[in-house]
């Protein structure tokens, strides 16, 4: 996280990089410790916010700003271990449910919730590497065709594409359906 | 459906992409490809398209008397062909109950055609019935960016009150029913108890022959005995016990407790029961015979809750008497006797035949009365209870019922009818 924050070009930051990161360190911390999901969110979301700032910063100011990999690896895993850290902060609640309970029922409930916190864990790091791969695959892609035609209706086009083909990624095979669906 | 949380990615992906045009910077972009390829991977791998689950739900015992702990066993299958990773399970459950083993609420991951499990145990709660569920189930996708929710229906636990061996109770109501019973007739048949004596018939049973009878008169004299048959019995239960705060929950329990009680005694010598809640709320169970009819009558008792009456205990009593009983039947009303209007009431009940047996649990004074005009209240509130008594008593057998008296001591001590019985 600190290496996050101070990649970011400091006069982004009015030179307070080290005061920032203490910050959100800081708030991250004491999510973890006291289990506050609000704290953990607070401080995941103003990392992604300052990696976007950073990269803004760098195009209005001229500044140099992390290559794009980079910002793309440093952003994926921001929300990773938002995540990550949200499936652990269940398990503990689910753990903590279940605490001062010696009988065979409430072992067993034990060995269910840790078998889902690592399969939660190993999918949500399965699914970020796979999206991880495919986005840098495509920029590669992207790095090696070039418009040469600059015309606003060209590059009109090419942005409704674009949100065209983002949507249909979002919402592919997820149709509406009724909040919740009484089974008798 | 999309969660929150996806939206609030679309609204950031949304602003990046702004801020992508706006800045002509492509590198903004990459990013929203990014969230862009999470959100499509997490639908692809994350989430199967259709989920299909099935509930196995036991409550084990869903019945009981309330000694014994409740154990929950929800199976919930996975019915699609792909592993679901992401299922929160929730069962709701009545605020009185308090899981002692295992939990209510739990998130697994299920492989296809497997079964995900969510066991509890629970002491027993108090008397009343209980609705476990409904199980909501949630499946998201590893990242929560959609949600598919099923709720599965509730199920039953009924606690219901346990019935007391009760004894010695003597109805005498005209009205029987055909089949044999212990209610005595006053008609000749089969039975045990004395009822006449006449000449020997060719015929009769020579154990019948009264060997003294016959010396007095010279010639064969036999016994003849009074026939013992069913009736129909009518409980009535007064719910409105609200009298003096703190006894009113004991008062009912009492109440609900003899109810119970008498209606498995009553049903056990073959006689029809049925019962009338009234108070706060009202039901009626018709009269019926056989060990699946008390059932329903503890089913309902179970649900019965104290409550103020709207309309009065006397009017309720005479209007179902007639359209639920056969006239001159037996009605048992169990009331604190608060209402002193109820004493009329079982009156218009005697004069048209019916027998009335009212047993009365008395509420005790208050432990520690706040002032000597609550002390007074009191003893006011048992004054006119004790005339009420006391006008019963010309009608009907009246048993008052003591608090600290277990119900078949005091019912052993119920010999004849028309007498009021007291500790």
């Amino acid at each position: 996280m600190p290496l996050i924050i101070l990649s970011i070009p400091s006069s982004a930051l009015e030179e307070q990089s080290i005061l920032i990161t203490g910050v959100v360190a800081l708030v991250g911390s004491t999510g973890m410790l006291f289990r506050k999901r609000s704290a953990i969110s607070v401080a995941s979301a103003s990392l992604l916010l300052l990696i976007i700032w950073g990269k803004v910063a760098g195009d209005l100011h001229g500044l140099a700003g992390p290559d794009s990999a980079l910002l793309l690896l440093e952003f994926m895993l921001v929300i990773f271990l938002m995540d990550a850290s949200s499936a652990t902060l269940t398990f503990d609640v689910m753990i903590k449910r279940l605490e001062g309970k010696n009988d065979d029922i409430s072992a067993l409930a034990r060995i269910r919730v840790t078998r889902w916190v690592r399969a939660q864990l190993f999918n949500l790091g399965k699914l970020m590497t796979a999206a991880f791969v495919s986005s840098l695959g495509l920029l590669i892609l992207g790095s090696l065709v070039s418009v040469s035609v600059n015309q606003i209706a060209l590059t009109g086009i090419l942005v409704l594409a674009a949100v065209l083909a983002i949507f249909i990624l979002l919402v592919y095979r997820r149709e509406p359906e009724q909040r919740r669906r009484s089974i008798d | 459906m999309f969660t929150p949380k996806a939206i609030l990615y679309f609204l950031f992906a949304g602003g990046l992409l702004t801020l992508a045009v706006f800045l002509s910077d492509l590198e903004i972009g990459i990013l929203i490809l990014g969230l862009a390829s999470l959100f499509f991977f997490s639908n692809l791998l994350g989430l199967p398209e259709n989920i299909d689950l099935r509930l196995d739900r036991t409550i084990i015992p869903d019945e009981t008397f309330g000694d014994e702990p409740i154990r929950v066993e929800a199976h919930i299958q996975n019915l699609t062909n792909a592993a679901i990773s992401n299922l929160e399970i929730h069962e709701t459950l009545d605020s009185r109950i308090t899981v002692e083993k295992g939990t209510s609420e739990t998130t697994v991951s299920i492989g296809p055609s497997e079964d995900a499990q969510l066991i509890f145990e629970f002491p027993s709660p108090s008397r009343g019935r209980y609705e476990i569920g409904p199980l909501v189930v949630e499946v998201r996708d590893p990242f929560g960016f959609y949600l598919v929710e099923k709720e599965f229906g509730p199920e039953t636990l009924s606690v219901m009150p346990r019935p007391q061996p009760v004894s010695g109770v003597r109805l005498r109501p005209w009205h029987v029913g055909p089949w044999p019973g212990v209610i005595r007739s006053r008609m000749l048949g089969l039975g045990s108890e004395f009822y006449s004596m006449r000449e020997y018939i060719p015929g009769d049973d020579p154990k019948r022959i009264n060997w003294k009878a016959s010396a007095r008169h010279n010639e064969l004299i036999v016994n003849e005995t009074e026939a013992e048959r069913v009736t129909d019995v009518m409980i009535v239960l007064d719910t409105d016990v609200a009298f003096f705060g703190p006894t009113d929950d004991e008062l009912f329990e009492r109440g609900v407790q003899a109810a119970a009680s008498f209606t498995r005694w009553f049903l056990r010598q073959g006689n029809r029961v049925g019962l009338v809640l009234q108070g706060g709320e009202r039901g009626t169970t018709p009269a019926g015979f056989g060990k699946r009819h008390e059932r329903r009558i503890l089913y309902l008792l179970a649900t019965a809750k104290p409550g103020r009456a709207t309309l009065s205990t006397s009017y309720v009593m005479n209007l179902l008497a007639r359209r639920m009983l056969p006239s001159r039947s037996q009605i048992m009303i169990i009331s604190p006797l608060f209402d002193p209007e109820i004493s009329e009431g079982v009156k218009q009940l005697t004069i048209a035949g019916y027998d009335t047996f009212v047993l009365s649990p008395s509420p005790g004074p208050p432990s520690a009365p706040r002032d000597q005009a609550e002390e007074m209240a009191f003893k006011l509130a048992m004054l006119e209870r004790s005339i009420t008594l006391l006008a019963l008593e010309r009608s009907s057998t009246v048993v008052d019922w003591p608090t600290g008296v277990r119900l078949p001591e005091l019912i052993s001590r119920v010999r004849n009818t028309r007498r009021k019985v007291t500790s």
